[in-house]
């Protein structure tokens, strides 16, 4: 009979881890499926670049061409004598230390000859162009943009393209 | 025989309170498992960083609009907004920790006008945040991030004498010398105390005529960074008329800048926006 009593205890206790076990994994799928459908993080980078891009060709204070007599900013016409690092880097400002975006802007005339170009961000561009176009931790988002402009030189306007990369860092 | 001796080995009791505790453990489980889920549902996290980045993207988007721009969000969900240089910091009213933040870009080469809450009816709606860029706006170039008041765009271009009560007399002298009439029987009243509180406190009976003269005198004082706020008023004095109540403490700066404020009150045609 006694023998037949540890029977049942030792049953019971092995019955009992079991069950535990059952249930600690039940807790654990009910946390994974609601933390499946938590998202913290939006990935906006594509959004910020393209922002960016056009803040560059249609922001008065970028690198746009104003017309005086006009008395308005000319979308699509650059001012050439306003593409350099002083106007871009005042034009978006983040501060003493930018490390949230660069970019490189490059003017070519109608027959792809380089005329000018200028960076946003010139130190963290130089660091971060290893990284672009990367996959995980650490990597950095780039967009290439090209469009036809027209861009003022001295009194003269004339045709060319406008090649913009912009480099966002991932994390 | 063997089974009914295994049956013997355990109580009725302690079958019972096995099963009271099994019940018990489903209970406590059961229970922790729903106030997780509902602190899930009630969290705040992913609106806010929605919301962050919706707002500097918005600021982002204004800055390369070629044009001067004025911007009514009407999506506060009730977060307190801190915009400082660079930087745009939400946090849950009432609640020190849990502050979302992201990076604005700024332009230095124009004005822009950070939110703050609008005043008076007119306008769309008293809690939505309003943004405004103006490359003309006159501001205190050693004050970059003064807030001012969008006022009451209303037609008080016509020319009539103002009426004053004042404890002094160079109200009324700045207010010749903004070649602004004076008359006992005029409109507006303007009513000058002097108190000692801390700013000046502008009262005024709500209408609109009279919330823009509060407003752009507020406007004024703002220019020479003196803070002032602005009360509704249902004291006689100003019931059914025209009219605004400051109270101050004596200061000729403010009394210059009130009079400034009336001019543009008579100055200021529909056309024009401030």
């Amino acid at each position: 009979m006694e023998g037949n009593r540890k029977g049942l205890i030792s049953f019971e206790m092995i019955y009992w881890i079991a069950r535990v076990m059952f249930l600690i994994i039940v807790i654990v799928s009910i946390i994974f499926l609601v933390r499946m459908y938590i998202k913290g993080h939006t990935d906006t980078e594509s959004v910020e670049m393209t922002m960016m891009i056009n803040h560059f060709l249609y922001s008065p204070d970028s690198i746009m061409y104003y017309d005086e007599i006009a008395g308005r900013p000319m979308p699509g016409i650059i001012d050439i004598d306003k593409l350099n690092e002083l106007t871009l880097d005042r034009a978006f400002y983040f501060g003493e230390k930018n490390t949230m975006a660069a970019a490189k802007i490059e003017l070519y005339d109608i027959k792809n000859s380089l005329v000018k170009e200028a960076m946003y961000n010139k130190i963290y561009y130089e660091r971060w162009i290893p990284l672009a176009g990367k996959s995980g931790a650490g990597a950095v988002a780039e967009k290439d943009f090209e469009t036809l402009v027209v861009y003022k030189s001295g009194k003269t306007f004339n045709n060319g393209i406008m090649r913009i990369k912009v480099l966002i860092p991932k994390s | 025989m063997g089974r009914l001796s295994q049956k013997r080995g355990v109580t009725a009791v302690e079958t019972t309170l096995l099963v009271v505790f099994e019940i018990f453990l489903v209970l406590a489980v059961g229970a922790s498992l729903m106030f997780y889920v509902n602190k899930v549902k009630e969290d705040t996290l992913f609106q806010k960083i929605h919301h962050v980045k919706d707002l500097s993207f918005l600021v982002e988007a204004m800055h390369s609009v070629p044009g001067n721009t004025l911007f009514f969000y009407n999506e506060s969900f009730g977060f307190k907004y801190k915009f400082s240089p660079n930087r745009l910091e939400i946090t849950e009213t009432g609640i020190a920790l849990g502050s979302v933040y992201y990076w604005l870009a700024e332009n230095l080469n124009l004005n822009f006008i950070y939110p703050e809450e609008i005043l008076g009816p007119g306008l769309k709606n008293e809690t939505d945040l309003v943004f405004k860029k103006a490359q003309d706006f006159e501001i205190n170039p050693s004050d970059q991030n003064i807030d001012f008041r969008i006022c009451p765009v209303i037609e008080t271009s016509e020319e009539t004498p103002v009426a004053i009560k004042s404890d002094s007399e160079s109200l009324k002298g700045f207010l010749l010398g903004n070649e602004v009439s004076v008359s006992e029987s005029g409109s507006p009243l303007i009513i000058l105390k002097y108190s000692y509180v801390e700013g000046v406190e502008i009262y005024m009976p709500g209408d609109i005529k009279s919330m823009k003269l509060a407003c752009l005198i507020s406007n004024e004082l703002k220019k020479e960074g003196i803070n002032s706020a602005i009360l509704p008023s249902d004291s006689a004095e100003l019931k059914g008329k025209t009219a605004v109540l400051i109270e101050s403490d004596s200061n000729l700066k403010i009394e210059r800048q009130i009079a400034q404020g009336v001019k543009r009150y008579f100055e200021w045609k529909e056309t024009e926006k401030d």
